[in-house]
This record gives C-alpha cells, sequence and structure tokens, in this order.
C-alpha cells in the first residue's frame, strides 16, 4: 500500500561521445514501441481462412476422469475440429527440459486450468464459448496444496536434492545464540504482459511456419515436431519479439 | 433518431452501422480498423496496454477539448459515438516523434515494449491537458498502466518531462471541436445488428419509456463492470441502454445542505466537489480502479452493482445519502442503505434506473474518515472499507454511521458498535467495546483478497484509527467544531 516516492532523478547519461563505455544508446526497437510499430505475434495481419484455437481446462486441482462428452462442444457454432490427447500423432509429453507436461490431459486432472482437449473455430470467441459446452465426469482427489502436505505424502515433482556449503549442524550446535522460526516465501510466477499467443500455418509437404512469443524458438520447434511426429526439419518457428520473459 | 454510430477515429470520421453492439472499441481498433499499436494484455480494465484517448467537448467551455484515458478493451463501439478516439498511430507527425514518445525514448523506457503504447497513451492525455504535470500527477495519470519489464522510474521521468507545443494543434482542435459539436446536434442513436440492439437517449423521458417497453434491456453508462462480463464471461447482450448522452444524469450541482450527483456522472467530473467537501473521501476516490477506470466508470453504476465491495456504497451510507429513482413517469427517493438487499439484490425494479444521488453536506461539528485496505495502492479491489461518520454535541456522539465494505454480502453498517457509540463520549475504553461490538455486526467471509480473521481485526483497529486521527484533529486544529475533549475514564 505504499506509493511510489520520488528517487534520485535518473537522467539520460549523454555525456560521453558515441561508441564509448558509458555512451547512452536507445533500445533498437525503441521508436517501435512507442509508436506502435512494433509488430508481437498477435499484430500480424492474418489469412481469412485461419482458424482459432481455445482449450478446455480442468476446473479442479486434483482428479481422475472418468468421462468426457464432447458433443455439445462439436456442434458449436463455428466449430471446425476437436481433438483430445488421443488426436495426438506423436509423444503426448512436452515436458521441455524433464518430462511430466502432457500437452492434453490423459486420465488425471493435476492442476487447475490444465488443458483437457482444443478447439479450433472460426472466431476466437466460438472457440471459447464452444470449450465451456463440454460434459466432463470426474472423481475428485485431494489436492496436494502445501510443501508440508506434500512432504507428509512424499509427493515429489523432481527426484530431492540437498545444497550445502560447510557443516550447518555443527555450526548451530556451537553457536552462542540461536534463533527459530519458519519462514514462507510466496514464490510467484512472473506475469508477462503479452497474452501467450502463437499462429501455425500448415504450408506445403506437411510442413508448418509458427509465428510464437516464445524465449526459446529452437524447443518449441524440437516439441511440435515430437507432438505430430514428423521430423525437427518440417518446423520453423519464427519470433519476432516479445511482450515479456522472465525466465533464464 | 440516428442509426448511424459517428466518431473520428483520429482525424477520419467514422459511420457505422449494423455493428453488434457488444463489439468492444479495442476489437474494433485491432481487427476491423488493423490498427494493432493498441494492445490487448488483460481484457479486463487492468492493465492498461490497450488505453487510448478519448476526447470530448469540455461541458464547462464549449471552445476547449477535454482529454480522458480510457481502457479500449472494456469500451463498448456504441460508447464512442460524439467523441474522437486517439490512438497512438496519430501521434508522430512525419518522421518527427511526439514529445512524450521522444522522452520515452530518451528515458529508456521501454523493455519489451508490450506496455509502451498505453503508458504514451496515458501520458499523452495528461499532458494535453496539463502540460507541466508534477510527479504526484504523473503517478495518477499512470496508475492504471502495469508494465513488467522496465521498472516504473524511467517511464515517470520520461512523463514528468514538459512537452512543448506543437505547431498546429489548436487549428486542429478548433476542427475536430466543429466536427463533434455537429454530431452532438443529432436526436439519440439507436442502431442493431443481428438481433442486437444498443440504444443511447437523450433525454430521461426517451429512457423510462423504452426501459418500460423493454424491461430486459440492460443499462450501460461507464462499462467498467459490465463489459467485463463480455470480454470474462462471453456474455452478449441482446439489448444495451447507454446513458452516457443524458444531460439530466450526468448533471452534478450544489446547494447550500447538499452536493447532488447525476447518476451517469464519471469519477472524474465528480471528485473534485467531493474532495473539496470530504477531502477523506477524495482520497479514497483517487484509489478507485485507477485513471482510465475513473474517467469512465460512474457512480450510479458502482451503486447498482450492488458489489459488496464497491467502494462508494459504504461511504455514502456513511454519510446518509439518498439515491433518487425512476420507473416510467414514477420517481421516488430512498435512503442508500435501504438500497441494498442481499448479495447482489437491490431494492432496483423491472425497468427502474437510478436518476442521482444527494449527499448532505457536513456540518460543523461533523466528521467522515473513509479507510480503504487493498494490497495496491492503486487500481486494487478493497479487502476492507470503512466509512465513519460522527457527530458531536458537548463531547457526546450525538450521531454515528459506521458503514463497511467487503464484510458482508452488502455494503452494511455496524449497528450494534454505532448503538453502542450513540449518547456516549469519545474514549479508548468506549472504543474498545465498540469493537467488540464489531464482532456481533458481521461475520465476514475468507477469499482472496483477505481471510475473515483478518477482515475482522483490520476492521476492529480501523476503529482505533478513527478514534485516535478524530482525537488528533481535534487537538491539532484549533478551528475544530468544538470537537471532544477526551478523558481516557470516560
Ligand atoms: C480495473 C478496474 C478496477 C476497478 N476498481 C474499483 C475500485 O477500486 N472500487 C470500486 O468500487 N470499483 C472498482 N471497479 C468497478 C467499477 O469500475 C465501478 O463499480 C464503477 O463505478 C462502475 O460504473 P460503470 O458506470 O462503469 O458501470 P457499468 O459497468 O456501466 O454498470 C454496472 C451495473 O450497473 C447498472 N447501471 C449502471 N448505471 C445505472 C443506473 N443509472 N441505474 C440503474 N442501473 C445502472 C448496469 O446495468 C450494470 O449492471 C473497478 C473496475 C475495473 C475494471
Ligand atoms: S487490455 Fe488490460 S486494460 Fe485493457
Ligand atoms: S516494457 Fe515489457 S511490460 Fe513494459
Amino acid at each position: 500500500m505504499r506509493r511510489l516516492k520520488e528517487s534520485d532523478s535518473n537522467k539520460p547519461a549523454d555525456k560521453c561521445p558515441q561508441g564509448q563505455v558509458g555512451h547512452s544508446r536507445k533500445h533498437e526497437s525503441a521508436e517501435q514501441h512507442v509508436t506502435g510499430e512494433a509488430h508481437y505475434t498477435d499484430d500480424r495481419v492474418i489469412s481469412t481462412n485461419l482458424l482459432f484455437a481455445a482449450v478446455g481446462q480442468s476446473p479442479v486441482a486434483h482428479a481422475k476422469i472418468k468421462s468426457i462428452d464432447l458433443s455439445a462442444v462439436r456442434q458449436a457454432a463455428g466449430v471446425k475440429a476437436v481433438i483430445t490427447v488421443d488426436d495426438v500423432p506423436g509423444d503426448i509429453d512436452i515436458g521441455p527440459v524433464f518430462p511430466g507436461d502432457l500437452v492434453l490431459a490423459k486420465d488425471n486432472l493435476e492442476y487447475v486450468g490444465q488443458p483437457i482437449f482444443a478447439v479450433a473455430a472460426t472466431s476466437q470467441e466460438l472457440a471459447k464459448k464452444a470449450t465451456r459446452l463440454v460434459v466432463i465426469e470426474y472423481q475428485e482427489l485431494p489436492p496436494v496444496l502445501s510443501i508440508t502436505d506434500a512432504l507428509e505424502q512424499q509427493s515429489f515433482v523432481r527426484p530431492s536434492y540437498v545444497m550445502q556449503r560447510g557443516d550447518s549442524q555443527q555450526g548451530l550446535e556451537q553457536a552462542k545464540n540461536k534463533l527459530k522460526g519458519q519462514i514462507k516465501i510466496g514464490g510467484q510466477e512472473h506475469f508477462y504482459l503479452e497474452g501467450q499467443v502463437a499462429i501455425a500455418e500448415p504450408l506445403e509437404n506437411d510442413e508448418f511456419l509458427i509465428y510464437s512469443s516464445t524465449q526459446h524458438p529452437s524447443e518449441v520447434q524440437k516439441l511440435v515436431a515430437e507432438v505430430l511426429h514428423v521430423s525437427l526439419n518440417k518446423v520453423t518457428v519464427e519470433t519476432r519479439r516479445m511482450g515479456g520473459a522472465f525466465w533464464w | 433518431m440516428t442509426d448511424t454510430i459517428q466518431f473520428l477515429l483520429n482525424d477520419q470520421l467514422i459511420s457505422l452501422t449494423q455493428v453488434n453492439p457488444n463489439l468492444t472499441l479495442l476489437k474494433y481498433l485491432r481487427e476491423q480498423q488493423l490498427k494493432s499499436g493498441t494492445k490487448e494484455g488483460c481484457a479486463s480494465g487492468d492493465c492498461g496496454a490497450c488505453t487510448v484517448v478519448s476526447v470530448e467537448i469540455d461541458a464547462k467551455k464549449s471552445d476547449r477539448l477535454v482529454y480522458k484515458s480510457v481502457n479500449a478493451c472494456i469500451s463498448l463501439i456504441g460508447q464512442m459515438h460524439g467523441k474522437q478516439v486517439i490512438t497512438v498511430e496519430h501521434l508522430k507527425q512525419g518522421d518527427r516523434l511526439h514529445p512524450v514518445q521522444q522522452q520515452m525514448v530518451d528515458h529508456h523506457a521501454s523493455q519489451c515494449g508490450f506496455c509502451t503504447p498505453g503508458f504514451v497513451m496515458s501520458s499523452y492525455a495528461l499532458h494535453q491537458n496539463n502540460p507541466q504535470p508534477n510527479r504526484e500527477e504523473v503517478v495518477q495519470a499512470l496508475a492504471g498502466n502495469l508494465c513488467r519489464c522496465t521498472g516504473y522510474r524511467s517511464i515517470i521521468d520520461a512523463a514528468m518531462q514538459p512537452c512543448e507545443e506543437i505547431a498546429g494543434s489548436s487549428e486542429r482542435e478548433q476542427s475536430v471541436i466543429q466536427q463533434l459539436a455537429a454530431i452532438a446536434q443529432q436526436s439519440s442513436l439507436d442502431f442493431q445488428s443481428q438481433q442486437r440492439r444498443f440504444f443511447s437517449p437523450k433525454t430521461t423521458d426517451e429512457l423510462a419509456d423504452y426501459l418500460v417497453e423493454n424491461p430486459q434491456a440492460k443499462l450501460v453508462a461507464g462499462g467498467t463492470d459490465l463489459v467485463l462480463e463480455v470480454t470474462q464471461n462471453l456474455v452478449e447482450f441482446e439489448q444495451l441502454v447507454y446513458l452516457g448522452q443524458l444531460e439530466a444524469l450526468t448533471t452534478i450541482y450544489e446547494n447550500d445542505q447538499q452536493i447532488v450527483i447525476g447518476a451517469a456522472a464519471s469519477y472524474c467530473d465528480f471528485e473534485p466537489l467531493l474532495k473539496k467537501h470530504y477531502p477523506e473521501l477524495g482520497a479514497m476516490i483517487s484509489r478507485i480502479g485507477a485513471t482510465q477506470v475513473r474517467n469512465t466508470g460512474t457512480l450510479g453504476g458502482n451503486i447498482a452493482n450492488a458489489s459488496p465491495i464497491g467502494d462508494m456504497p459504504p461511504a455514502l451510507i456513511a454519510l446518509g445519502a439518498r439515491v433518487k429513482l425512476q420507473q416510467g413517469d414514477k420517481i421516488r427517493e430512498i435512503a442508500l442503505q435501504d438500497y441494498f438487499i442481499d448479495y447482489k439484490k437491490t431494492q432496483l425494479k423491472t425497468a427502474e434506473f437510478i436518476l442521482s444521488i444527494q449527499i448532505n453536506k457536513l456540518k460543523s461539528n461533523q466528521r467522515l474518515k473513509v479507510y480503504k485496505l487493498s494490497k495496491r495502492f492503486d487500481d486494487d479491489i478493497s479487502a476492507v472499507l470503512a466509512a465513519c461518520f460522527i457527530e458531536l454535541e458537548d463531547q457526546t456522539i450525538s450521531k454515528i454511521r459506521i458503514a463497511f465494505g467487503g464484510m458482508a454480502a452488502i455494503p452494511k453498517r455496524a449497528s450494534h458498535c454505532e448503538k453502542f457509540l450513540l449518547g456516549k463520549s469519545l474514549s479508548q475504553n468506549n472504543i474498545d467495546q465498540a469493537k467488540r461490538a464489531l464482532a456481533k455486526d458481521f461475520s465476514p467471509m475468507s477469499d482472496v483478497r483477505a481471510s475473515a480473521d483478518y477482515r475482522m481485526l483490520a476492521a476492529q483497529n480501523i476503529l482505533q484509527r478513527f478514534y485516535l486521527e478524530i482525537l488528533s484533529v481535534d487537538q491539532t486544529e484549533e478551528d475544530s467544531c468544538h470537537l471532544i475533549r477526551v478523558s481516557e475514564n470516560a
């Protein structure tokens, strides 16, 4: 609830001659940014036959899927195609570094918002509206939402490892003063401003051209090729720029 | 009656018929005009990436234009009738960047650049109205724009640089005034497409008659609550009635005892007057949404939306405000506190609408204090909002109204607490008991904003703060209203 306070002024340091260390250079896209001329993925002029995709998402944190009825979704206005994990020709696991991240849910739901099926329709609204017509029967399971619960149930995302320097045990035993307590860190996913967006254009000879707002075009290329079960050279990924990214 | 929406898009006159009234300005700009400089970040009014500038003739001075930053994502196309919409593409003249753009470049105020057009437009609106803003004004103007990369300091520094007058701008403004005045001559706007209809009446008679004939029609004023139904819940309204062109609903006036605010007057229009009479309420209003939301959002919308966390109702209930309602040719007046029945259930009858809100001015022995608790300072919904109105006579509380938002399903008075305090002196002992009485008044709920326990504790602590503040006012202000001399053991 604090306001931003005046800080030392940060005037552009433009005192050094061009080319020297300390010379202030403007961002290479600055003029495009301030005029709105900078193009992001969603700004591309699209072809008239482009379809819009939307995913149907899990409403619960943990459940076992009993059945999915997509008939109303398929019949909804504007819908051209509906797919589930069973329609994926290649790999269904798109975990980029470690396995365990499914492109569309299979059997179980593991977090709120998990993609379960995908719809392609003639407009973004129609695609989104259609996803809401699904009837899913599932058996809810207790979710593990805290570190304490996870430790108790020995439920781990990745194998455990220890980061350690020196002998803390001994250090603590010998310490003159001891403090005991707990700290919880409210870790958050960074929130970049541009929405998650990609455009896929099927080309001749089973090739795909993908415009994606990604920090990692070659990873997208690899994962898409694996999911589609085609060789990597069939997939080209182009990233002009991103509306924010806070990973590596 | 005209069936053509007319507005200026930059300097081009646009005439539209046959558009779906649920079309947002952002979609229109990006998809039909291919003006993709205006971005979509959240589609819910929170991030400011879609900020454009809406220009109107100044109601008080017809040879002047007023520039308002607005969120295009939650503005409907029909709301733009008779206005000029300026987008980021319009600022650069030939090869020359507009000064607000050049300053952003020079101050390294963009990184990924996705938020940048929105910041540029907020800054542009500010500078058009106020060429040499101070830091506080800049921070206010930019509070509705989020940047996740750059850090705000460079953006604020850029926006603080004064703008020199751009050659030819006053001639261009005169031409805009002429064109907007010509559209304003026209009668009400009524257009439809695909069995969806948009009506924008000019008189309350037209409005009242239309609602009697079409009771299912949905009213839209600023749209800052309603249009989220369209963008977030994919609702398509069949009939929308826009209140922004009704002079009777947008008028604000005062007499010796009262201030009367038209239901469709927006925050930016009534904030100065309320600030003058109730400084603490004014300070709270400057934390409702952010500039873009306050430029369009209205008092009637805030009340009619009947959210338990709407900020104005508790403050106005504490002031004993009354609302005037009209249905057909019947006009009635009720106390605002009686307007709310249960969660989202109000006294408003079918085909009825809020005309205006009347608020009593404070007497010299009366005080109002308002407290908004939210996680962010700007642009955030309250966890708890408290408004305390007190009148003291000879050190005794002769009137008290304490109303809370976020503590129940409706904005509600703390009746046990008030009852306890009435007729007593203001002392720590009495406040302690009043705090306990609050637990009888409310059993708040836990949600993403706060837990039930937090809400209760915060509400009690606010009472404590209220007590201390009233006390300190009395001790520091000589003039003050023969307020309290407090004895700790009273
Ligand atoms: C980003 C953001 C931040 C916000 N922050 C806050 C905040 O801090 N505090 C807060 O209280 N609110 C906040 N809001 C909510 C909203 O801005 C306010 O409630 C605003 O006052 C609504 O007014 P409006 O004119 O936009 O209403 P609209 O959306 O036009 O209408 C809201 C409802 O009221 C009805 N209505 C409107 N006018 C009348 C009338 N005259 N008679 C009868 N019915 C009517 C409409 O039919 C609709 O159901 C925020 C909204 C956004 C998008
Ligand atoms: S897109 Fe975020 S405020 Fe409009
Ligand atoms: S520069 Fe990336 S969000 Fe502001």
